[in-house]
């Protein structure tokens, strides 16, 4: 059972009382997403013995600083353009059942590297099919206007056909989750105890739902 | 792969299985006693709004920090308003009045959708001088025929106080306050239960969802053990297109929703109540001699006493309340062998209709305090859930 089960599942809305939910989606749902990420390890490659900030790792990174947790509390952009933050917060958003937004960001983000025009086509396409099309389970919300944008650079795609969804849903994921997600008791627990014991991170965690947080006192 | 971490050595299992065995034995308690009810409709009905109003009415509301968190999508609320309006003005034929205004029309086309840097008094001053344009002001009366915010008027009448650098959101300011939501929330919250019924107080689980067309194929995973859906509609709406399907007029498409909803073998168990939310606005409209009947033609032909506004929202009543006649009508003539689940369905399937203004803490008081008898009395004891 991951350490950080039970964190999770407190700010999780919990509708459905799986604690394998945590565990497992992101090895089944987002199979395809985890592939590419984790393409810089084998394949076949045993991953470390799993310690008590392993949900937090992204493979082959150090595990983040106290300063740098605390930090992504103070902005959207630093909790993203941090590889742990953005697993973090991924994490997060599986719980509300909007994962879709950060991975469609992240495959976006991966577009605009791509040089080949072969790759980028088909990088494209993929994006399309998995987070545009109205047949997706994944289909991130965009507003007409910026469908039909995107409808129209896929006539011919290029690293940035996607620029302006990826903008509204940045914006979505700032305005509406990332407030939620600094005011989780997960987010809380890490801010303050990243060196401490899972147990007393599970404690801090279960005292930030209880009581209002310092910063509330004024 | 990914399983791996998962596993821990035996002995230091079985410990924690033993506390893992406890905290679900407690969950299920906890989920067990909690009154489910799950916010639906289409974007922009009004859901959040609700739970807004949870929190004000039964949670400790809103702290100082919490406000001064709201400062900034309240200040780009103010900005999206006038950007949308003054971006539509010339697709629309519309000049402005003062030809003064150009140089601040041009600022804050500048400025871009996503709004300044800073909120500054610049800002804020060229905000005010658009907003008191009389050519802005015709291209906001005609609104309906692009997108904006519910609460643009709210916030742009107040662009003094918003402007202010001590500005402090009030509740109502909150409450306008327009996010879209993505993903599912749940809320949590107690309430005292009258003597009559049986004294104590009782735990509420509600849930929020976003309500876009790409959001509700994620709704299906909160239907189980719902005791009742509070359904939002916007009225004010009957003029308007979706965001998201700008083909698509948008209580057509509440009405589809609500139709799917309604006959949704998932949710037979839940009572529906219809929020016909945005009242206030809706009487604003009409008042400003705006009519349904151009949108739903059967509004001619529909008989009903009253003012324009309330035959209106009589009207947009019965559209909703037609609907779920007809199911119940064509169900009734299914082969017999049917019959039973039939019976079944139709036992739950009451719905409750609420004219409502979310945004009125007084008037959603007294309709949840509705709600929460009639959930106590009818759904608890008559079903038997408890």
């Amino acid at each position: 059972m991951c350490s950080l089960a039970a964190l999770a599942r407190g700010c999780r809305p919990a509708a459905k009382p799986c604690c394998l939910c945590w565990c497992c989606c992101c090895s089944c749902s987002w199979a395809k997403c985890v592939a590419e990420r984790g393409s810089d390890r084998g394949p076949g490659k045993k991953p470390r013995r799993p310690g008590p900030h392993e949900p937090l790792l992204v493979d082959g990174d150090a595990p983040p600083t106290l300063e740098e947790i605390q930090s992504w509390g103070q902005s959207f952009d630093r909790l993203m353009r941090s590889a742990a933050g953005r697993k973090v917060f991924r994490d997060f958003l599986r719980g509300e059942y909007s994962e879709e937004n950060i991975m469609f960001w992240l495959a976006c983000e991966e577009l605009k590297r791509e040089t080949d025009p072969d790759a980028i086509e088909e990088k494209a396409r993929f994006i399309y099919e998995d987070y545009i099309s109205i047949l997706s389970p994944k289909e991130v919300s965009l507003d007409s206007r910026v469908r039909e944008t995107v409808n129209r650079n896929m006539v011919e795609p290029t690293p940035h056909t996607f620029d302006e969804a990826q903008l509204q849903i940045y914006t979505l994921m700032h305005r509406d989750s990332y407030p939620r997600f600094v005011n989780s008791p997960l987010y809380k627990a890490l801010a303050r105890l990243s060196a401490g014991s899972p147990a007393a991170a599970a404690a801090a965690a279960a005292a930030a739902a209880a009581s209002p947080p310092a910063t509330d006192a004024q | 792969m990914r399983l791996i971490p998962c596993i821990k050595s035996y002995d230091e299992g079985v410990d924690q299985s033993k506390q893992i065995d406890r905290e679900i034995k407690e969950w299920i308690k906890t989920y067990n006693d909690a009154i489910k009810l799950l916010l639906l409709g289409t974007g922009e009905s009004g859901k959040t709004t609700i739970i807004k109003q949870m929190r004000i009415l039964h949670i400790k509301g809103f702290s100082h920090s919490e406000r001064m968190a709201m400062t900034p999508h309240i200040h780009f609320n103010t900005h999206e308003s006038i950007y949308e309006i003054i971006q539509n003005m010339s697709p629309l034929g519309i000049s402005l009045q003062n030809p003064k205004n150009v140089r601040a029309q041009d600022y804050l086309l500048n400025v871009g959708p996503e709004g300044p840097q800073e909120y500054n008094e610049e800002y804020f001053d060229n905000v005010r001088d658009l907003w008191q344009d009389g050519g802005v002001r015709e291209c906001f009366k005609r609104s309906n025929e692009y997108q904006l915010i519910d609460s643009a008027e709210y916030f742009l009448d107040r662009i003094d106080l918003i402007g202010k650098e001590d500005y402090v959101p009030s509740d109502a300011d909150i409450l306008r306050c327009r996010r879209k939501t993505t993903g599912i929330q749940k809320i949590e919250f107690k309430v005292k239960v009258p003597k009559s019924v049986h004294g104590g107080t009782q735990e509420f689980w509600m849930f929020d969802v976003g309500g876009q067309r790409g959001e509700r194929k994620k709704w299906i995973q909160v239907f189980e053990g719902i005791h009742a859906i509070w359904f939002v509609v916007a009225c004010s709406d009957f003029d308007q297109t979706l965001r998201e399907d700008n083909s698509q007029n948008r209580l057509k498409e509440a009405l589809i929703l609500f139709e799917d909803v309604w006959q949704s073998r998932f949710l037979l168990e839940a009572g529906l109540i219809v929020f016909l939310n945005k009242q206030d606005l809706l009487e604003t409209k009409i008042k400003q001699g705006r009519s349904i009947a151009p949108y739903f033609p059967k509004y001619n032909h529909f008989e009903a006493p009253g003012d324009e506004y309330t035959r209106t929202k009589l009207f947009i009543r019965s559209l909703f309340a037609n609907l779920t006649n007809k199911k119940r009508e064509r169900r009734e003539v299914i082969a017999s062998a049917e019959r039973f689940v039939v019976l079944e369905a139709s036992r739950a399937r009451e719905c409750y209709f609420h004219f409502t203004t979310a945004t009125d803490t007084d008037n959603v008081r007294t309709v949840f305090r509705d709600v929460h008898q009639m959930i106590l009395t009818h759904i608890l004891s008559n079903i038997g859930v408890y």
